[in-house]
């Protein structure tokens, strides 16, 4: 863990250090990845179904973004390039309903995340394949993450694979073990006794 | 008495494990969050709070089942 610079500190939330490395942690093993099987999912309430290929979501207009990155055991990561499809493509494509109001993000070994549409959708998120122009690790969420800054890192879902589009909240897998349903690292807001 | 953060203290170093447990020794890493929340089991006996120690009895064997399932997939 290193000193933010000056020019730093107002970026880094409360409660948390600055690292230069990027940790590893995640609760499941590394999915297998086979770009000939892999599909990614949009179903729920939305007015089209989306099931999209490896090659067809490599094949839409792509969007680099630069952000910072927090994880609520206590790092933070500062100018992040990643390199992916914007939210706004996804919601566009799918056409959310208009009784839409959140998300739950989905990955394998039955890992998710909970979001409310106003912040999944929105212009800082994206669906990552490249990281700082290389391509996303697999223990870093390689092929595909979620990219949410706003949010500690865990609603940032490694190796997403579907979002499921909801008309209420329903709690993802670290948020009904604990931790808080919105977990926005300027309020710091870790646990769920917090809510 | 011991107050119901601190229990939740214990089980969230059992949640370090457990995360970090796949760029380690998985076997071992789980060993070790198995034990966090043994710690945690037996603290649970001086939380005076009755709903705050359901509360937390339910995260626990909700990690449990967590583990055992992990332990299956790794």
């Amino acid at each position: 863990m290193v000193r933010p610079r000056d020019d730093e500190a107002a970026r880094v939330p409360p409660g948390q250090r600055l690292t230069r490395g990027w940790p590893i942690l995640h609760a499941s093993p590394v999915p297998s990845f086979n770009p000939a099987l892999w599909q990614f999912r949009v179903w729920g309430r939305v007015e089209r179904d989306i099931e999209w290929s490896w090659d067809e979501l490599r094949a839409l207009p792509a969007t680099t973004i630069t952000s910072d990155f927090h994880c609520v055991t206590g790092w933070s990561k500062l100018d992040n390039t990643w390199e992916g499809i914007s939210i706004h493509l996804v919601a566009e494509a799918a056409g959310i309903a208009g009784d839409a109001t959140h998300a739950l993000v989905w990955a394998p070994y039955g890992y998710s995340a909970n979001l409310p549409l106003d912040v999944l959708i929105d212009d800082d998120v994206l669906l990552a394949w490249s990281h700082d122009g290389e391509p996303l690790e697999p223990e870093h969420g390689g092929p595909l993450r979620l990219v949410v800054p706003k949010r500690y890192a865990w609603k940032s879902v490694k190796w997403v694979n579907g979002l499921q589009i909801l008309d209420r909240d329903s709690r993802g897998y670290w948020e009904e073990r604990g931790y808080h349903n919105d977990a926005e690292p300027f309020a710091e807001q870790r646990y769920s006794w917090q809510e | 008495m011991i107050a119901p953060t601190d229990v939740w203290k214990i089980i969230e170093r059992a949640d370090e494990r457990i995360k970090y447990a796949q760029n380690r020794d998985p076997a071992e890493a789980y060993r070790q969050a198995r034990e966090a929340l043994a710690q945690a089991r037996a603290a649970l006996a001086g939380v005076a709070d009755e709903r705050a120690r359901a509360g937390l009895l339910a995260q626990i064997e909700r990690r449990e089942t967590d583990l055992d399932a992990l332990e299956r997939a790794t």
